[in-house]
């Protein structure tokens, strides 16, 4: 294995390399969109192979699956549009030679120098601190990355919850202004396989998500990843017509939007009672409080990136599920 | 590790190749894939940089920092695709023009 191991790192930089080159060269949308998505895989490979299996999954759920669908989506959205130039030849006017050849340098001088730069720092890495391996290792949670994202570092993730949430309002506020909802065509008949698919589907992704969540204090996953898995189960179930657009947001979801926000802000104003700092956990409660909060995080990703994928203000359950022709 | 040279040196390449994407392209979903590469380039590099060898347990700061990263960049990426969207219902394009002042005088050559 050891004599092996150079070889593949290399190979795989070389991979991805390629891979983003051909994402970022080629003509197409589509190719690019598709690439891309091949590149998030490729990328959770790399992250696994530097043994961080959180992110792998993370990556892999997220960067191939979701913002594939969603790049892939907008992809078929300009297609669908009357009056817009077809695919194949983007009248993208080629760039003067000398601009071109400035872009190229710049790009070249900066990803040499980074290159250099970035190997040449990963070489002198720190040692972890040992306040932060006491601190981890001391911890209810067992799984150290859990620890930093709820507890160590729990403003970081207060306010990326505040960011998924300004994500979903910003879109929002464009769809207030254009019916981006009729942007969004649903294929007209949904493949007869799907169907079927898609109800083999629900109960493994729904097993996976929950044990996901419920490993995540102790093993790889967590809060993000199962969020991720049920986001992706809503984008299955939106584009086979099972989950239908609203052009209002009902209760219910705008409960679930604000949820994991609301808990984690609600908890740092209560931890004040029996702390001087917010965002301070009870010594009695830590693993309880730290699971609450990661639910209501889970159900607030997932309702967030459906609604995101959906671009509709709301959604619903379809009364009578859509029957394979 | 033998993993970290190789892989950083291939984060570092592949940020300048995401900057090639974001100014080096017109269309603005290839802008899009180009930030996308670049939020990729600085994972990679925060993920090498949590690695310590294979006995000893990494460094969970930087992979917590990536964790919140990827949600965040692709709520970005949502918010960013309902952008183009809604300039495209706007104007029918998806590209940005160099300057008002080219879109005004060169329109012709766009």
């Amino acid at each position: 294995m050891i004599p092996l191991s150079p070889v593949f790192d290399v190979l795989l930089g070389l991979g991805l390399l390629w891979l983003a080159w051909r994402v970022v060269a080629s003509r197409g949308r589509f190719t690019a969109v598709v690439l891309f998505m091949v590149f998030g895989l490729v990328m959770a490979i790399a992250w696994a192979r530097l043994g961080a299996p959180d992110l792998a999954l993370a990556e892999a759920a997220i960067s191939a699956g979701i913002t594939g669908a969603l790049l892939l989506n907008a992809c078929k959205a300009a297609y669908a549009d009357p009056g817009h130039p077809q695919p194949g030849g983007p009248a993208t006017p080629p760039p003067s030679s000398a601009r071109r050849w400035l872009v190229y340098a710049i790009c070249g001088g900066l990803g040499t120098a980074l290159a250099a730069t970035m190997a040449w720092l990963a070489l002198g890495r720190p040692d972890v601190a040992p306040e932060l391996r006491d601190a981890v290792s001391g911890h209810a949670v067992d799984n150290p990355v859990t620890v930093i994202l709820l507890d160590l570092r729990g403003y970081d993730t207060l306010l990326e919850m505040a960011v998924l949430l300004m994500a979903f309002l910003g879109l929002r506020i464009l769809m207030g202004h254009r019916d981006l909802a009729g942007l969004h065509p649903l294929p007209e008949g949904v493949p007869s396989m799907a169907d079927s698919l898609v109800a083999m589907a629900t109960p493994i992704l729904l097993i996976t998500a929950l044990y996901l969540f419920w490993t995540g204090t102790e093993a790889p996953g967590g809060a993000f990843q199962a969020g991720a898995l049920l986001g992706a189960l809503g984008v299955m179930y939106r584009l086979t017509g099972r989950i239908e657009p609203l052009d209002h947001t009902p209760a219910a979801l705008r409960l679930g939007l604000i949820l994991g926000l609301g808990v984690f802000a609600g908890f740092a104003c209560l931890s004040l009672i029996w702390s001087d700092w917010p965002l301070s956990y009870p010594a009695m409660a830590t693993a309880g409080v730290a699971l609450t909060i990661e639910l209501a995080m889970m159900i607030s990703i997932a309702v967030t990136l459906t609604l995101l994928f959906s671009g509709s203000a709301g959604i619903r359950l379809a009364r009578a599920p859509v029957q394979g022709p | 590790m033998t993993a970290v040279v190789p892989l950083a040196a291939t984060a570092g390449l592949l940020f300048a190749i995401g900057l090639y994407g974001m100014i080096g392209r017109t269309g603005l979903i290839h802008r899009l894939l180009g930030a996308n590469i670049m939020a990729s380039a600085i994972f990679l590099f925060l993920v090498v940089l949590s690695t310590r060898g294979i006995e000893a347990s990494a460094d969970p700061v930087p992979q917590a920092m990536v964790l919140t990263g990827i949600v965040i960049s692709v709520c970005i990426t949502a918010f960013a695709l309902g952008l183009i969207r809604y300039l495209r219902v706007m104007t029918g394009e998806d590209e940005l023009r160099r300057s008002t002042r080219d879109a005004d005088g060169q329109s012709a050559d766009d």
